[in-house]
């Protein structure tokens, strides 16, 4: 069986200071460049949710899959570090692609050429852009059924049983594969982290590069403007006590607001 | 101009989201733009489109606040991703709207991107308003982007398909309506060959989005023990604890307590930090608490910028002062 985590690099937007989100109206957008490449966080739930597949069934094979240049081979570097078999960069400089009908084309056109993939696994949303919709879009490419909101897969026989958070409840299902799923926040479960061993073993693992076979296709908006939503409170100190004083003053506040929707 | 939202409708009325959206439209339609542009030709029209063969004789469709009620009633199955798509596809190809809004409860996720892909148009999540431009005299649609920090403004050209985010708010008001009422003869099955069994599994709802009292730890509490120490004072308290995405990540507290854009977005009636910052992202998950309480030895943290009431002070302090007044009380 073969299983692909779609991972995507980012940067760690709490880098950013908030001073420093301002509209660069020329280029609409904020200048982020000084915050650390880190890898997406929903993309590693996906991994790790990839990764405790294999835990469970050592016949699987596992592949981790970006879009990006030199600068994104940390994030695949990561990923064989802690445990994935392969790894595949489609070489393309990703600040061209945002729009998810691309990224998701790009996807498409790897995937079918592997051929044999069982289960693709998206996390549910970048950090940037906050479209939420590569994996759906990729799913609908490939004619495979898509699940969101999921939180846990497991591997019955031939089949997958997937869970994913609906309102007031979660849904297990129990479906055939080849499906893409989209992962969000895993419940008591943690992200694994590689050992000082692991990392420098993974420097010597091979990246597969694939050349970007697609071009954009003309989309059907165009990004405006972009502004940014200042909201500030006059906070109010507590005045200079004891800690015994500020403590207290906290519980009663915290009585008092109790109350106040009681 | 010609809007279509899929909505859900019972003896009751409208559901929340389909008002809301319908709200949204309402609002797009008084801006000033449209006015003018509705004196000079009589031509904007909402349509509420519904889909399923529910007994909508026990529903008054008559006053609903649109233009034309569109029963899609014939289309059949399990499949209910399936089962929207061929009907917002018909829709598209039958009405030619400026946009589509799926306006349902469940799935829109899948069925906003996959309908769009089949039209080749393009799609939008978690929006959060719909405009009018004059200049341009096209749609817009605001949304949030870099986790909430900013909002894009995307002027569109040809007609998309988009969700407004769920439990979204708007002041547009609903003037009941004398909408035409047409049933769509329009038939298909959807069934799901792929799918062998489903199980719904009711949970009570997640303590942290239902809490009153959420005590939100950051990564300047320094370890897994102090963590561990706040969620049994935390207990006490009746209070429930989330982390920071750097908590997370450095397994403090499991995923499922992240708060903040990529985590969960809480609303409690108090909000407690403890050795946070105050990064936009997790203000984003935190800045509809009704207070927020902050604790930082650091006067200048950007907590304070967002925080009603402010502690400064070492919350080591504070919460072994907390914890002997709570054994007290005991």
């Amino acid at each position: 069986m073969k299983v692909i985590s779609c991972i995507k690099q980012v940067r760690n937007l709490d880098d950013i200071l908030p001073y420093d989100w301002i509209v660069d109206e020329q280029k609409l957008g904020v200048n982020i460049a000084y915050a650390n490449r880190i890898m997406n966080t929903y993309d590693e739930m996906a991994l790790e949710t990839m990764l405790q597949l294999c835990d469970a069934d050592g016949d699987i094979e596992s592949e981790a899959i970006t879009i990006g240049n030199k600068n994104s081979e940390s994030i695949l570097r990561k990923a064989l570090a802690i445990g994935v078999d392969n790894v595949v960069m489609i070489e393309k400089e990703p600040e061209a692609i945002e729009d998810p009908y691309y990224i998701a084309s790009l996807l498409k056109a790897e995937i079918s050429e592997q051929g044999d993939v069982d289960l693709i696994l998206c996390g549910r949303q970048a950090d940037n852009g906050n479209n939420g919709q590569t994996g759906q879009i990729l799913a609908a490419m490939l004619g495979w059924p898509c699940i969101t909101m999921v939180t846990d897969v497991e591997v019955q026989g031939n089949k997958f049983l997937i869970s994913h958070l609906m309102s007031g409840g979660i849904e297990h299902i129990s479906i055939q594969g080849p499906l893409v799923v989209c992962v969000t926040q895993l419940r008591n479960k943690y992200l694994r982290m590689a050992s000082l061993m692991a990392s420098m073993e993974a420097k010597k693992k091979q990246i597969k590069r694939k050349p970007a076979k697609k071009s954009a296709k003309e989309v059907n908006y165009i990004l405006s403007s972009i502004s940014i939503d200042n909201y500030e409170n006059d906070c109010v100190f507590m005045e200079d006590t004891s800690e015994m004083s500020k403590a207290e003053q906290l519980l009663n506040l915290i009585a008092q607001q109790s109350q106040k929707g009681a | 101009m010609r809007v279509g939202i899929f909505g859900e409708v019972s003896a009751s009325g409208l559901s929340s989201q389909t008002k809301a959206a319908m709200g949204k439209v309402a609002e797009m339609y008084d801006s000033e733009g449209l006015n003018d542009l509705r004196q000079k030709s009589n031509k904007q029209c909402l349509d509420l489109i519904l889909i399923g063969n529910q007994e909508y004789e026990n529903i008054n469709l008559a006053s609903l606040p649109c233009d034309y009620v569109l029963i899609y009633d014939n289309i059949i199955g399990n499949d209910a991703v399936e089962m929207a798509c061929r009907a917002i596809e018909h829709y598209f190809c039958e009405y030619k709207p400026d946009v589509v809004i799926d306006a349902r409860e469940k799935a829109t996720d899948i069925v906003v991107p996959l309908a769009a892909h089949r039209m080749n148009t393009n799609s939008f999540l978690d929006c959060t308003n719909i405009l009018y431009d004059e200049d341009t005299e096209n749609i817009v649609i605001e949304k949030s982007v870099y986790n909430g920090n900013a909002t894009a403004h995307y002027n569109i050209k040809k007609c998309c398909i988009l969700a407004f985010r769920q439990g979204i708010k708007t002041k547009g008001s609903l003037v009941p309506g004398q909408p035409k009422i047409k049933r769509i003869d329009y038939h298909c099955k959807c069934n799901d060959a792929q799918i062998l069994s489903k199980e719904f599994e009711p949970i009570a709802s997640d303590d942290l989005v239902d809490a009153d009292l959420v005590i939100v730890c950051g990564y300047g509490i320094g370890s897994k023990k102090e963590v561990e120490r706040i969620e049994s004072i935390a207990k006490k308290m009746g209070a429930a604890i989330g982390g920071t995405k750097k908590i997370i990540d450095v397994g403090w507290l499991p995923i499922h307590k992240l708060v903040g854009q990529t985590g969960q977005n809480i609303a409690p009636k108090i909000c407690l930090t403890v050795g946070v910052s105050g990064a936009m992202p997790l203000i984003n998950g935190i800045i509809d608490s009704q207070q927020i309480i902050a604790i930082n030895t650091d006067k200048n943290a950007r907590i304070f910028n967002y925080a009603n009431i402010g502690i400064q002070a070492d919350y080591g302090d504070i919460f072994s002062e907390l914890e002997s007044i709570i054994s007290e009380q005991r």
